[in-house]
This record gives structure tokens, sequence and C-alpha cells, in this order.
């Protein structure tokens, strides 16, 4: 019913996850589903694209901070790709745009610890 | 009808046999008059004053046929008569409203009668069947019509006989077709019904004489427009210019509908009735089907018409290119051989000269009777084939043979006789035969399969608006089965799917009143949910079961004896069985089974198909309102449980709050608010979001307002009560969101403090006096996620007027950015608001955010609104 699309590709020693659609109510559970799989591989970094993302609820939000959750319980880098502006609001109005680790391309994730 | 009466007779039998008890009366949901010996009323209860029109002082003394025949109906003196002494008789019987408008209702006639027993009355009961009268009379003036076109040759044969279908079955006792006439542009009156008895010769002249150009008048407008057209009172109407006739000979009511095809319009038919009438859209809806099939009717004709006119031109080239004339003398031997026969039968002339006829043209096989019939009529002049067509093989020259007609004469005057014979090779006429009748075969065969599709269009028009009357599938399904009646099914069941995994009837339908009775009895019958065949296998599989070859052993094969349902079920002569689930989102909810009696009525694929169809809405519809009933059940107990169950009132202050659920059934989202005295003068406003689904939203909302309650009575800044709330979440072991809109509002002395802390969540928005807007607060960190959020205190003073909205994120939801609410429209609508009061604000917002949201929202809505007393 929800279109949500995710599109996993292996990039240079990190995972990288592309979500397209919409992250709501109906599709976060599957998609949370989908990364705890992908985690089970024991990736050094994770990197959730958000950019294909075109809506985002509190349910969303709440699956990519579990999965923020998990990686600094697990000692692993999650590095989100920004979304436009109808997601990246959401993260705004919650005060979590200095709380997770955000770039504008997943091109430089490799490279450094921090951004 | 005749059980609602005895009902109410039951209701009221113990009354009737001293004084009647008007109190009783009163409380029956159908009219009751009773009468005096004389026929004078004197009860009328108040179901009659609504119902006639006529209250009961009005009435009181007056004789009761007056009142409820009154002027323009019969008033049935004989049993008017009848009654009054003594007898009891029901029936249906056209009655009267004050109104003047006529009602067909059942009547129930009971005597009343003195300690002597003696007739001292009547008793009434008058049962309205008006929309039942009128549907079965539609349904019959449908069936006639198609009777009528498929069984007239010509239009003119099936004019009259149409407007008279129409016209008697539907009441409306005037009417007139129109022809179209394209070369001069005007619509011209070709045919007059006028119903026996109706004295309205002046008008029906002047239709006749009438031609209007597109526009003018009835005929004109529905020509000009395509569309029907109702007329209340055409004496009344500005365009209309029999007006002055009509008046003249009393016609008032009239409705037209064009007659439709090939995309134009070919005519239109009209009715007049002596009263005015008021629009019936269902009987224009019908009639715009009747004008399109009228117009189909026309189409074959014309069509068959084209055929007929092409196959004699053909005939005519043959006769002239291709006839052979053949002459043979009294012993057979040919004498004559035209070109035409050297042509057709491969043989020069001079090669057959003198040659037995027989042998030339005649396949072995035919001789012997060829030249038996030659040596009789030599004999005895008897001649059995001289002067006839006949059809025979022939044969040619190089030993093939082809179909030929022969025609033998006796040349005059000839002895011994000589014969000639016209011979033609009928190869191509019989393939042109053969092919008009494949034609007009598939065009038949086109024509019913458009009649059966318009049929079940309108029969799937009439199930989806019985399936919208209600969302109460329990009482639309029945009216479903009622439908498929006789159209479809001669008996119609519909069962449900309970939760206990047993199988229920909801409705049965038979087509013929003695089937009920059977029908019942074989509910007696419970169904074998594990039974192998039938409808537990529908249920089980999701798959439709066709049988075209059906009877009652099959039927009763998921009985819990199925030997003894079919024993029942044998009277019924069940001849084909259909069976389709009712589906919706994957889920088996019930089955329809469709059983037909007829011989002539196999089911088919395409029957299957129409079923499912059918199937396919009324699963929806039931589907629709499962999820309805649960949506309202849950937003009820959420409401009811997670907000406060009415907003304080606050003096000086106006308050106001709107919440709208989520759609999705038992997905719920967690937005809540809260407003709630702190002590000293204080007060706490909450609006927030937790960010969970169902029970454990529900429980994560109880747990955020009652933490933001008892922390507010301990902590003096909202930033420390939300991060109290932090603290409890954190606690728990799965991650817990929240985000929350807080503030603490102390009204003093015609203004007011507000300070506001926000976590996560949009900031309110501050909307001044001087209609000025700004955000309150600061944007902080969602709760639940970190020790230590980023939330700040924001101190705002409000004066006299000024408002503050607090809302979730459901308000501004952009999902479809191009059509989303968004922040932005949220600010200028209420903007808009300035001036309004609290409640004012809400309604708008309200409503703005409705109309924006899709049919089956994901996010709940919640806000509030503060307002400083101006």
């Amino acid at each position: 019913m929800s279109d949500l699309e995710v599109d996993v590709r292996q990039a240079e020693g990190a995972v990288h996850v592309a979500l397209q659609g919409e992250l709501d109510i109906l599709s976060a559970e599957r998609v949370e589903q989908e990364l705890r799989r992908i985690e089970e591989a024991l990736p050094s970094t994770m990197i959730i694209d958000l950019r294909p993302l075109r809506f985002i609820d509190s349910t969303g939000l709440r699956m990519v901070l579990a999965a923020d959750l998990r990686a600094r319980r697990d000692g692993r880098r999650l590095v989100i790709v920004r979304g436009p502006d109808t997601v990246q609001r959401v993260f705004r109005i919650a005060l979590l745009d200095r709380r997770l680790e955000f770039v504008d391309d997943p091109g430089a994730v490799g490279e450094n610890g921090e951004t | 009808m005749g059980r609602v009466a005895d009902e109410a007779q039951g209701r009221i039998s113990g009354a009737l046999s001293g004084a009647i008890e008007p109190l009783l009366l009163d409380l029956v949901q159908t009219a009751v008059v009773a009468t005096d010996a004389g026929g004078s009323i004197t009860h009328w209860n108040r179901f009659a004053e609504t119902f006639y029109g006529w209250s009961r002082g009005e009435v009181e003394g007056r004789p009761f046929a007056d009142v409820i025949f009154g002027p323009g109906l019969p008033i049935h003196v004989e049993l008017v008569a009848r009654v009054l002494s003594g007898k009891a008789w029901e029936g249906e019987l056209p009655t009267r409203k004050r109104d003047g408008t006529i009602r067909q209702t059942f009547v129930s006639f009971s005597p009343i009668r003195d300690d002597a027993g003696q007739p001292a009355g009547t008793v009434a009961i008058c049962v309205d069947i008006t929309a039942r009268k009128d549907a079965e009379q539609r349904l019959y003036a449908q069936y006639a019509i198609t009777r009528v076109l498929a069984e007239a040759e010509t239009l003119r044969e099936a004019t009259p006989r149409l407007l008279q279908t129409v016209g008697e079955t539907l009441d409306w006792p005037v009417g007139a077709i129109w022809r179209v006439d394209q070369a001069n542009d005007v619509i011209r009156c070709v045919d007059v019904w006028v119903a026996p008895g109706a004295n309205v010769e002046e008008f029906v002249n002047l239709t006749r004489q009438t031609a209007l150009p597109p526009g003018r008048g009835l005929p004109g407008r529905v020509w000009e427009s395509g569309e029907s057209l109702w007329i209340v009172d055409v004496v009344h109407d500005t365009n209309f210019p029999r007006a002055p006739a009509a008046y003249a000979v009393g016609l008032h009511g009239a409705f037209g509908f064009p007659i439709t095809g090939r995309g134009e319009i070919l005519g239109v038919i009209e009715f007049f009735a002596p009263e005015t009438r008021e629009p019936d859209e269902r009987l224009l809806e019908m009639m715009a089907a009747v004008g399109s099939r009228i117009g189909q009717f026309i189409e074959r004709r014309e069509a068959e018409a084209a055929v007929r006119e092409s196959e004699g031109r053909k005939a005519a080239i043959l006769e002239s290119a291709l006839d052979c004339i053949v002459s043979m003398d009294h012993r057979g031997r040919i004498i004559e051989w035209n070109p035409a026969a050297e042509q057709t039968f491969g043989h020069v002339r001079d090669d057959v000269m003198g040659r037995p006829l027989v042998e030339v043209i005649i396949p072995p096989a035919l001789r012997d009777r060829h030249r038996r019939g030659l040596a009789r009529h030599v004999a005895t002049g008897e001649a059995r084939i001289l002067g006839q067509r006949l059809e025979l093989p022939a044969l040619r020259g190089d030993g093939s043979e082809f179909p030929a007609e022969l025609t033998i004469t006796r040349v005059e005057a000839s002895n011994p006789p000589m014969f000639t014979g016209v011979i033609r090779d009928i190869t191509d006429r019989l393939r042109t035969e053969a092919e008009r009748e494949r034609l007009l075969e598939a065009e038949q065969a086109a024509r019913e399969a458009a009649e059966r599709a318009t049929e079940r269009l309108t029969f799937l028009a009439d199930v989806s608006s019985a399936l919208a009357s209600s969302l109460d599938y329990r009482r639309t399904l029945p009216r479903v089965a009622r439908l498929a009646i006789p159209r479809v099914a001669d008996a119609c069941l519909v069962y449900m799917l309970q939760e206990d995994g047993s199988i229920a009837r909801l409705a049965m339908e038979h087509a013929d009143p003695a089937h009920h009775a059977i029908g019942e009895r074989a509910a007696e019958f419970r169904i074998n949910p594990d039974a192998p065949e039938g409808v537990p296998k529908v249920l089980r599989t999701g798959r439709s079961e066709l049988h075209p070859e059906a009877d009652a052993r099959l039927l009763a094969a998921d009985a819990d004896d199925p030997e003894g349902q079919a024993r029942v079920l044998e009277p019924m002569g069940i001849a084909s069985w259909m069976c389709v689930p009712l589906m919706a989102r994957g889920r088996i909810l019930g089955a329809v089974s469709f059983i037909s009696r007829r011989a002539g009525r196999r089911y088919d694929g395409d029957d299957l198909a129409f079923a499912e169809d059918l199937a396919r809405r009324a699963a929806m519809a039931i589907d629709n309102a499962r999820l309805f009933e649960e949506r309202t059940r849950i937003a009820r107990s959420l409401q009811r449980s997670l907000l406060p169950p009415e907003l304080p009132q606050i003096p000086g202050l106006e308050v106001a709050a709107r919440y709208r659920p989520a759609g999705l059934g038992n997905e719920v989202g967690g937005d809540f608010y809260d407003l709630f005295e702190i002590g000293g003068g204080r007060w706490g406003v909450a609006v927030g979001d937790v960010c969970g689904k169902g029970a454990e939203a529900a429980a994560l909302t109880g747990l955020a307002r009652y933490t933001i309650r008892e922390a507010a009575a301990h902590h003096d800044r909202p930033s420390k009560v939300l991060a109290s709330l932090n603290q409890a979440l954190l606690r728990h072991e799965e991650l817990q969101l929240c985000t929350v809109a807080f503030a603490q509002l102390e009204p003093k002395n015609g203004k007011a403090r507000l300070i506001v802390s926000c976590g996560g969540h949009p900031l309110p928005l501050l909307l001044r006096a001087n209609g000025h807007l700004e955000p309150a607060g600061e944007p902080g960190t969602i709760l639940g996620v970190f020790e230590d959020p980023d939330v700040a205190d924001m101190d705002v003073e409000l004066g006299p007027g000024d408002s503050v909205l607090f809302y979730t994120d459901g308000v501004t939801d952009e999902r479809t950015a191009t059509e989303g609410f968004g922040e932005k429209r949220l600010k200028s609508i209420l903007r808009s608001c300035h001036g309004m009061g609290a409640e004012g604000i809400a309604d708008v917002i309200d409503r703005a955010v409705m109309e924006f949201r899709p049919e089956d929202p994901r996010d709940d809505v919640a806000l509030l609104v503060v307002r400083l007393a101006p």
C-alpha cells in the first residue's frame, strides 16, 4: 500500500541504503527489519540515503533514531545523506540536525571519520 | 405489506373491542383511521396527521372517504358500504394527501362492533407503498419496452406501442414522438398517443402540426442539449409555445428525453400529465436509457435495410451477366446452348449439341430421376417441375459440381415438346446469403449482448446506490440480494463468515414467493464449515464456483444433512449455480450464491465475471463499513481515554481544541493535547505527539500526559517539565519518542504570561491582536532519545485579543508537496483569522486541514487555541 523502495548497495567499505518514496507508519516497520538484516553482516559504516525520500513522519523519524542508537551501541558509523527540504524539516524541528551525522554527498563518507 | 398491516392491527386489536385508546394509536407508525357506523371519522392518529396533512380537529366528523380519497380519486361507494356493514377488506388503493399528491397505499379495513355485536364503524390502516409500486411499475415498463422493440419490425410500428407502454404503466396520459429533420433543421412530431378518456384533442392537433427549431419548446430544448428535461408546469414555462393549448385542455407536468444513436440525437419523446409533477430523477435516468435503446433499434433497422438493398443490386448484376439458356427436345437432346452456358459449364456449343442434356449437366446420381421425369411428362403431360425454380447441383465439363438454380419451361406450341432451361450459378448468391445470415446473427448477438450489458450496468448502478445508502451492510446486502432477483438469479443468498469460523446466512431472496418457504426450511439446516464442496469451499479458497449444470444435491452438499436439505430443495427445480467470494484487501468476508431455475439461463463465464464484479463492489462496501466502524470506535475510545473530557473554563481566557484521528482503523498515531490547572493561578497547556501506533501509542500518550501534569506541579520552568518527561521515556527499554510543546500560562489583570518550551515539536504560533504573527518558543530536541536534550524556555507576554495556536505535525503534513497543507499555508490561514475567537480559529483551521486530507489520512491531527479575552 505504501510506496517505499529500499535500494541496498555495497560501496567502498560502507553499505549504502537508499530510501525512495514515503517513510511513514505503513513502511517504517518493513524498513527497520531490512536495516536489521543488513546490520547482521556487521558493516563498519552504514549510509542511509534520504535523497530519494519524498516524505517522512514521526514513525519514520523513530526508525532512523533507532538505527542510530543501534549503531552507537554496536560501534558502527551511521551517516545520513540529507533528503529534500520537506524531509529535512522534520529533523530540523526535532533538533536532530546536530545530533546525527548528516552529509550532503555520500561520496565524501569513506575518507575521513567525521564531516 | 400485509405483514406490516397485521402488525399494526395486532398492536391495536386489544383496543378495538370497546373504546379505542387514542394514546396507543398515536404510537403506531402507520396511519390509523376509525369511523362510526355512518363512516364519519371518530379517530385519526398522529401518524395520519403527518402522513395525510390533515389535523385531527379538521377531519373529525367528516366522512372518511371524502378525506382519504377526496376530489380526483374514485370514492369507492360500494367498498365503503361494505366495510361499514361490518365486513373486513384489504387491498391496494390510491389515497390522497391534503396537498393533492396521490399515494399508493395498502389499506386494511376491520369492522368495529358494539356490545351487541352490531357494526359500529370501521378501522382503516393505511400503509404507504408508493415507492414499491413505482419501482414495480418502472421495472415492468422497462421489460415492456424491451419486448415492444424486440417484436416490432419498424419504428412506425413500434412507436404507438412504445408511447402506450410508457404512458399506461407510468401514468402519463399523453405522449408524443418527434423526429429530427436534418434538411430543414427542425424537429417534427411524427406520432401522438393519448390515453383512452383523455380529452386533449386541441393540444394533440396542434402538436401534430408543430415543427420546432433547436432550443425551442420542450422537444427543441431536448434536441439541442441532448439532455432529458423536466417541466413541472408547462403552462407557466416561458419556453413552451404550446402552453395556451396545454392550458386549454388541462395539461401541466411534462418531461422529454432524447432518442440517441450514432452519437447524435435522432428524435425526442415527450409525455404530459394533467397535474403539476415534481421532477423525478430516477424516471429521467430510466428514460434516457430507453431513449438510447430506441436509437439502437432505429440503427439496427436502417442497417438491415442497407443490407437488403445491396443484396438486391448484386442479384440484378448476376441476372444479366451469368444466365445460361439451354434447350432440349422431347428426347432430352440439347438443341440450344448459349455463350453463358459455354462459360458456365465449360463445354463449347458444338461439343454438346445433340447430346443428352442429362449426361452433360446433371451429376450421375440425379440422372435417373431426371430421365423419369422427362419420360413421364412426355407420356402423360404431367409436369412437376415446369415453371418452378429448382435448386440442384450441376456438373461442369471438368467434372466439378456447383449449386445451380434451374427454371424449365416448355417451349410454347411445340409438339413433340421442347424445353428451355434457364440455369444460373448460384454459388455467389448462396455465399452472400450465408454471409448475410451470419451478419444478421452476429448483429443479433451483439444487440442482445448490448442489451444485457445495459441491463447489467443499470443493475450495477442500482446495486451501488443500494450499497451507498447505508454503512450498515446487514441492511444493504439483503437489498443487493433483492436487486439480483429476477435479473441475474431466481434465488440469491448472501453468506458471511463469522469470527468463530461458522457461516451465517445474512440474506436470502427468491423470485417465486412460493420458494420462500422452501428457502426457510432449507435454512434450518446448518452449514457444515468443513464441507469439501459448496459455499465453505468458496470461503476457504477465495475462488468462485461456477456450475452451469446444477441440482439440489450439489447445493445441499455443504449442509450438515446433505440428503435432507436436497429433498427440501428438490421442488425448486435448480438448473444452474454460481457462488462468488466477498473479498476485500485479501480477506474473505463471505460469499454470494446465485441460483437459476430456468433451463434457458445456464450461467457461463460472462455471468461469473459479472457476479464477481458485483461481489467486489459489495465486499468493498462491507470492508469500508467495517473500517468506518473500527475507526469510529477507536477514535472515540482514544478521545475518551487520552484527551481531557472537556476543556476547563479559565476566567479571562477562551480555549478551543480539535482532534481528528488517523483514518487507518487500528493504526492510530498518538497526538494528544491537555489543558490543566497547575495551581497558584497557573495553567498548563500541552500538545504533543508520541511516535508509535495502536495500543503502544495509547499507553505512551497516557504516560506523557500524566508525567507532564505531575512534573508541572513540581517544576516552575516548562523546560524542566520536558526534561522530566525525557527521563521517563528513557526509562523504557524500547525507544520511546515524544514531541511536545508545553506552556505555562498565568493570566493576570487582563494580560497573561506565557512560558513556552518545545521538545522536537513545531513551535506554537502567536497571533497578536494587531494581526502580527510570530512563532512562540525555540526549537528543542525530540524527547526520549538523548540524556541531555536541548530544551529552552521562552517568555511571552500576551495582551488582550492575542491568540496562541498549539498544533501537531498532522496539521502541516506535506506528504504531497504540491498540494500539501504546509507550514506557510497554515500561517497564512491563521493570519486570516485575525479578530476571531478561539472557537472560530479552531474551526477555520480544522476545516482547512480536513479539506486537504486524503480520505484515509495516515496521521492524526490535534490543535489547541488559547486566546486572551479582548
